[in-house]
């Protein structure tokens, strides 16, 4: 292992863009960004892909500038999965402890991870990720059980899955390019690990991620994903409501919100307008602001009420001491962080990439990129010390195989 | 506004016995309550030469309502006392009727029929008139008024499903949206006003067709010309107006069509296959400058298919431009694009062996200009397809509905939040 390096990818097929890394890995254990690639995204709308062709030409135009600039060959990629066609559920299991000697042994940790995750899902689904939450041996919560005495040994599991046509359409962009799948991962656990630190996690915290066509979120605590959602809502969804309500062209809208655009309800602008393109052209005219934060803030706060309904009773401020961060290219819009905070009641901001990150991927919307890196180099990590307790995702390299097979 | 301008001089042209111009046969239907209440304010508005009628299934309503010709629907079914909300029942009602409404339809050439469509007699009772008016050869264009968002999602989907069935029974439906009219107005209007304002479109667009069909413009319209533009139900209806005065009152009027609401709403089209553009000015207009307009609206809405443009002068006008654009697609409907093209070619091609309705078919043909031949009209259907990616960004996913409400739709459009221009 030693002095061996590797070269993994990150790809995310998102609504407004295509972006992709490539990372070395060296040692298992320490990583280096060395390519990046980016394109506008096409074929793909709500985070889903519609027009096959189009997403393919434009996943394709980012991973070459990607390989270009690194110099290097991608064999694999992770791949981030977002969408309305994501859904999870909770499901937990338990055992009693065989031994005689009352002590946790290697098969009982195994024999309640796999019930707990048997949960059959419907043909067109598929598992993306198997969450696991902590053990709880006679109703102690315990991180490692083994060798723990006890009666009673539980574990639950936050099982995400998706749609198999949407996820095998995104896994075929890839194919279409002779690279195969090494993982699928939750975008919003791929920002998630970028955005928010180990302590927040222990502490309770919720990252959402708004994307362009779709808001993902996770929700974490005691250390662990307690619960992942995502909306068909997005930065998409600002703009087309802006183009409706002051009646100007998708791109005037877009210029606007990204320029001016405010997501809070500000006195100041009351009675203030700014020109609609600024120069001068016929057809030019002046848009009031209030107007504007109107119809921006409308859509803010339904969006978090949105994320607040989706999380249920799980979600309530005490149990996210360490506040809300949003993330993801539409947390950018002015005043997002306040109308969060306002809706959800606790303490939110917009989050930063790690200070290790370089200049041109600091950018908020290019966390989840980063980290589907992150999460390649854990996995290496993983392999590299042999002590490999959970595999990954054991149900979705089926998955990918099944892929490869068929394209 | 021109159905002012144009009452007057409409109540001197001479009309038959039952009040409608000499020639075409304008009636107006006011259908169930909603329908009801707005012909009745409709007919203080001046819509001359337009024969008003009201069709309820609540007998009680009925006799408060101060139109001549009034219609108690289904009386067998509910005896009089409305339908109380329920589709099943108007739909009794209504079919009870069919009869009578074909009584109602035959001899008129364009059909108006009115709606409310989130209770329960308005849909059935639309449909079922559409589809008598049909029978009678006559071109119907309904008007049906969403319900608010907030009066649920029962209301709201009961509301869609009718509008979906009218349309494929209907030359062209112009779905007015509450939330829309509210949208218009700010949060505190009160209802009244609300309704008002709907009823000004609905004013609007039954007075430019009136115009078209009564009035001679310096380039006339007849009722064939908008046949054409409506060949086929099914499809979104485009609808727009614009007004514009000042120095260069063309162009203002322009930018005020493309600022107006309905061009701004989900349910609308923002392109069409088929325009009517009907443009009213003062003697001042230069025939350059109407050219031009008609030219930039046809840029603007779609003139990949037909194109029909009226103008009328209105002596007392000057530096005062109004325009109405109506316009329909065909898509939208249950048939499928070759469907569409082969009813298409048929209706071109064979005049009446093949239609469903031979009266109609048969005043379509008699009314002689046909210019498409089957080659052309094909060639509409393929530069349609290419058009439909540029309706709206939403327009072509799946529906995002979330409890009810679909999140593609402006969540202010939704809530009835005010937004001033």
């Amino acid at each position: 292992m030693i002095g061996k390096s590797k070269i993994i990818a990150g790809v995310e097929i998102g609504t407004a863009k295509v972006a992709v890394l490539v990372g070395e890995v060296r040692n298992a254990s320490s990583l280096n960004i060395i390519g990046f690639g980016e394109s506008s995204s096409r074929g793909v709308m709500k985070g889903a892909i519609f027009d096959f062709k189009q997403a393919g030409e434009a996943t394709h135009a980012a991973i070459h500038a990607a390989e270009k600039q690194a110099g290097a060959h991608i064999e694999g990629v992770y791949l981030a999965q977002a969408g309305a066609h994501i859904e999870g559920f909770y499901n937990e299991a338990s055992v009693s402890v065989s031994a005689a000697t009352n002590l946790v042994g290697a098969d009982d940790i195994r024999r309640v991870c796999e019930n707990a995750k048997a949960k059959s899902l419907p043909e067109d689904r598929t598992v993306i990720h198997h969450i696991r939450r902590p053990f709880r041996l006679d109703g102690r919560t315990v991180p490692d059980p083994e060798y723990l005495e006890g009666g009673k040994l539980e574990v639950g599991y936050w099982i995400v899955h998706g749609s198999v046509r949407e996820v095998g359409n995104s896994i075929r962009v890839i194919n279409g390019f002779s690279l195969h799948v090494d993982d699928l991962i939750l975008s919003s656990l791929a920002s998630g690990v970028m955005v928010a630190g180990r302590g927040e996690m222990r502490n309770g915290v919720l990252v959402i991620d708004i994307g362009c066509g779709s808001t993902d979120f996770a929700f974490y605590r005691d250390g662990y994903v307690v619960r992942t959602g995502t909306l068909p809502v997005g930065g998409d969804h600002f703009t087309n409501d802006l183009s409706l309500g002051l009646r100007v062209t998708r791109s005037q809208a877009e210029s606007l919100k990204v320029n001016a655009g405010k997501a809070i309800l500000d006195p100041e602008d009351k009675g203030k307008k700014v020109w609609l393109s600024g120069d001068l052209s016929i057809g030019d005219r002046q848009i009031p602001r209030e107007s504007m934060n109107k119809i921006a803030h409308a859509r803010a706060r339904e969006l978090f009420e949105l994320v607040k309904k989706k999380l249920g009773e799980n979600f309530t401020p005490e149990k996210a001491a360490a506040g809300v961060i949003l993330t993801g290219g539409g947390a950018r819009l002015s005043g997002m962080a306040s109308v969060a905070e306002d809706v959800l009641g606790i303490a939110a901001r917009v989050g930063e990439n790690p200070s290790w990150v370089t200049d041109e991927l600091r950018g908020i919307e290019y966390s989840t990129v980063l980290g589907l890196l992150n999460y390649g180099l854990k996995t290496e990590n993983d392999r590299g010390s042999s002590g490999e307790k959970e595999k990954t995702g054991g149900l979705l390299r089926r998955m990918t195989r099944i892929f490869d097979r068929t394209s | 506004m021109s159905e002012n301008g144009a009452s007057g001089e409409a109540e001197k042209a001479p009309v038959t016995e039952n009040g409608g111009p000499i020639g075409v046969g304008i009636r107006l239907f006011g259908l169930g309550g909603a329908g009801m209440n707005a012909a009745a304010r409709l007919s203080l508005q001046g819509l001359a030469g337009i024969e008003l009628h009201a069709v309820n299934t609540d007998s009680q309503a009925l006799s408060r309502c101060s139109l001549e010709h009034k219609h108690l629907a289904g009386e067998g079914v509910t005896r009089g006392l409305g339908a109380g909300g329920d589709p099943e029942l108007g739909q009794r009602a209504a079919e009870a009727e069919r009869g009578e409404m074909e009584r109602w339809m035959a001899g008129a050439d364009v059909v108006f029929l009115v709606t409310g469509l989130g209770g329960g007699t308005g849909g059935p009772l639309a449909r079922v008139a559409a589809e008598a008016a049909e029978k009678a050869g006559a071109l119907t264009l309904g008007f049906a008024v969403m319900p608010f968002s907030f009066e649920g999602t029962r209301r709201r989907r009961q509301a869609e499903d009718a509008l979906a069935a009218l349309r494929q029974v209907c030359s062209a439906v112009v779905p007015l949206p509450n939330d829309m009219l509210l949208q218009q107005l700010g949060e505190d209007a009160p209802v009244l006003d609300v309704l008002r304002k709907s009823d000004e479109w609905i004013v609007r667009a039954v007075g430019s067709i009136r115009d078209v069909l009564c009035r001679p413009g310096q380039i006339n319209l007849d009722l064939g010309d908008l046949k054409r533009v409506f060949p086929k139900p099914g499809g979104k209806t485009l609808c727009g107006f614009g007004s514009g005065e000042g120095e260069r009152p063309a162009d203002n009027a322009f930018s005020d069509l493309l600022m107006c609401p309905l061009l701004h709403t989900p349910e609308f089209a923002s392109r069409a296959d088929h325009l009517l553009v009907n443009v009213s000015a003062g003697p001042d207009l230069a025939i350059n400058e109407l050219h031009k307009l008609a030219d930039r609206i046809g840029e603007h809405f779609g003139r990949d298919g037909r194109f029909a443009l009226g103008a009328a002068i209105e002596d007392g006008w000057r530096g005062r431009v109004e325009i109405c654009v109506l316009g329909a697609s065909d898509i939208g409907g249950g048939s499928t694009a070759s469907d569409r093209r082969n009813s298409a070619a048929a209706s071109s091609q064979v005049p009446a062996s093949r239609r469903s309705t031979p009266e109609r078919a048969k005043k379509r043909s008699s009314s002689g200009k046909q210019t498409t031949g089957p080659t052309k009209s094909s060639q509409e259907e393929f530069g349609f397809e290419e058009t439909t990616d540029k309706r709206g960004l939403f327009d072509r996913s799946e529906s995002n509905t979330f409890e009810g409400e679909d999140l593609d739709v402006p969540t202010y459009f939704r809530r009835g939040i005010r937004i001033s221009l």
